[in-house]
């Protein structure tokens, strides 16, 4: 019984095991890491001047649907923020992100949603300062239109690891704004 | 090690040598030849245990099946309790063959046998795998009494070549099972 | 005699795979995922997702986060897709998902099934990417890509079979 398939059989059985020790310590000390640095406590993110538009839009990838036009928002911002302590030898790249989190008009109804992003993979790039910085994406809401309420603007992240656990939080800054209006045309 | 399979190949099996630098190549082999040495003793090899192992085997490859057939033919939220289920009875079943191989009464169990109505259990194993010693418990009757003990060296039983000499192997054995009629 | 001994190699052999596919199930039960661990076949994850890299999930979450990796199946398309949820609206009842893929310019809208606009978080998800690791998925690739891979691969288990039964 002690031929060549058995032996490759341990040899496979025991590298598994010490390839999933390894990534668990790994994984383990990362995040232990990430938790000393005070990546869930950075307080020193500015976003600022925000300027809200809203416009109308009239395909369906824009939210229109039958023809009818979707009520869409953009936004204009300032951002300054420091990331580099998400930064460390198990750190393959961050993904930050704005976000506006709102109450939506019928009770109990909450979204977030993305207007900028961004993928960081070096540490020298961690530090973001944007002036007047407009958003990548036109958002629209699942209700039919954003007027006249408000929304706060986070900064989140997330950490993607060479080997591990998925790591995510956001900054403790947040900043309020009042979506836009359609003008009506006359 | 290779060498085993190589000669098997074209060595009838009854005069197959073996790697008589590994303890554990010689107790397997020493042990693959306690059934027909025990035959020549007159007992009927008995395979009540070997084939209950057997049953609750494949009664695991049919649960697995059973998983395979459920994961193509219905949707996983929709079949929960059922692999749950199948999977809780492969665990017991692979639970009770664990106690049949290690438990207290079946660890290192080679062989059963029966001669004019008594049964006799024979358990076999070596110190390490540095060790060439191969230790022989006999024990007799249902309930496996009065146990009977011997060390025999493999050198005593295997040649220079590794060659099994069945006939001295026979008579260590022979000795062991007539201590217990002194 | 020699029945038994053959079946009981053929057991051996095939605990190999079994005990594989049985802990597999298990994983998917625990991780509520019909399909626990997922290897990424796209680059439209690129750069954190390479083809080849391997995602653990996790489908026991009340809610997905903007942010998170998932893993979702459109009704009649076979394959599962893993991107990032750009937005999320949900009541206490419902959450509803929009998608990205990081290299993609657009959101998933085109993906969806026709007349959908959204994600349902509750049944669309096969999970929640919650661990990853790199390229050793790739080995599936080429098992499924390549053909000299392929049965050189079943060629050698086929020997090793012939070898262990002697």
């Amino acid at each position: 019984m002690f031929n060549l398939a058995n032996r490759v059989q341990v040899l496979l059985n025991q590298t598994l095991t010490a390839v999933s020790v390894l990534t668990a310590a790994i994984a383990l000390i990362s995040v232990v890491q990430l938790y000393f640095a005070g990546v869930w406590s950075i307080d020193t993110t500015s976003i600022s001047n925000v300027k809200a538009i809203a416009l109308l839009k009239n395909l369906r990838s824009f939210g229109a649907l039958h023809g009818k036009p979707k009520e869409n928002s953009k936004i204009a911002f300032d951002l300054s923020a420091d990331l580099t302590p998400l930064f460390h030898w198990n750190t393959k790249q961050i993904f930050v992100y704005l976000t506006a989190e709102y109450e939506g008009k019928l009770a109990g109804l909450s979204s977030r949603v993305t207007y900028w992003d961004k993928i960081i993979t070096r540490r020298e790039d961690a530090t973001l300062s944007l002036k007047n910085a407009r958003a990548k994406y036109l958002v629209w809401d699942v209700e039919k239109s954003f007027r006249g309420r408000n929304a706060t603007l986070r900064l989140e992240w997330s950490i993607q690891p060479y080997v591990g656990a998925f790591v995510l939080g956001e900054t403790l800054v947040g900043e309020d704004f009042a979506f836009a209006s359609v003008k009506r045309k006359s | 090690m290779y060498r085993t399979t190589k000669t098997s190949l074209n060595q009838s099996k009854l005069s197959k040598y073996t790697d008589h630098s590994s303890v554990v190549a010689l107790r397997t082999e020493a042990d693959d030849n306690l059934p027909q040495i025990f035959a020549k003793l007159g007992y009927d090899q008995d395979f009540s245990l070997v084939d209950t192992k057997l049953a609750l085997g494949y009664l695991t490859v049919a649960i697995a099946g059973f998983l395979y057939y459920l994961e193509k033919n219905y949707k996983f939220h929709d079949t929960k309790l059922v692999i749950g289920g199948a999977i809780f009875v492969y665990c017991v079943i692979c639970g009770v063959m664990l106690f049949l191989s290690k438990g207290s009464q079946y660890k290192n169990n080679k062989y059963i046998g029966v001669k004019n109505g008594k049964k006799i259990a024979v358990f076999t194993l070596t110190e390490s795998a540095f060790s060439p010693v191969y230790q022989v418990k006999v024990v007799f009757g249902e309930n496996y009494e009065s146990p009977v003990e011997t060390e025999i060296p493999f050198t005593k039983v295997f040649d220079n070549f590794g060659f099994l000499n069945e006939t001295e192997f026979q008579a260590h054995l022979e000795k062991l099972v007539a201590k217990k009629n002194q | 005699m020699n029945l038994r001994e053959q079946l009981t190699q053929l057991l051996t052999l095939a605990y190999v795979f079994l005990s594989a596919f049985v802990a597999w199930k298990a994983l998917g039960l625990v991780t509520n995922s019909h399909s626990p661990i997922v290897v990424v076949l796209s680059g439209s994850m690129l750069p954190a997702f390479d083809r080849g890299d391997i995602l653990l999930l996790w489908n026991r979450d009340q809610q997905a986060r903007v942010g998170d990796i998932v893993v979702y199946e459109i009704a009649d398309k076979s394959i599962p897709i893993v991107h990032r949820v750009l937005r999320e609206h949900h009541s206490t009842e419902k959450q509803l998902l929009l998608t990205k893929g990081d290299n993609n310019m657009q959101d998933d809208l085109p993906l969806y099934a026709k007349g959908q606009l959204y994600l349902n978080q509750k049944t669309d998800l096969v999970g929640t990417a919650k661990f990853f690791f790199p390229k050793l998925g790739y080995v599936t690739i080429l098992l499924t890509e390549n053909q000299y891979f392929k049965f050189g691969l079943l060629g050698l288990m086929g020997i090793s079979a012939v070898l262990t039964s002697e």
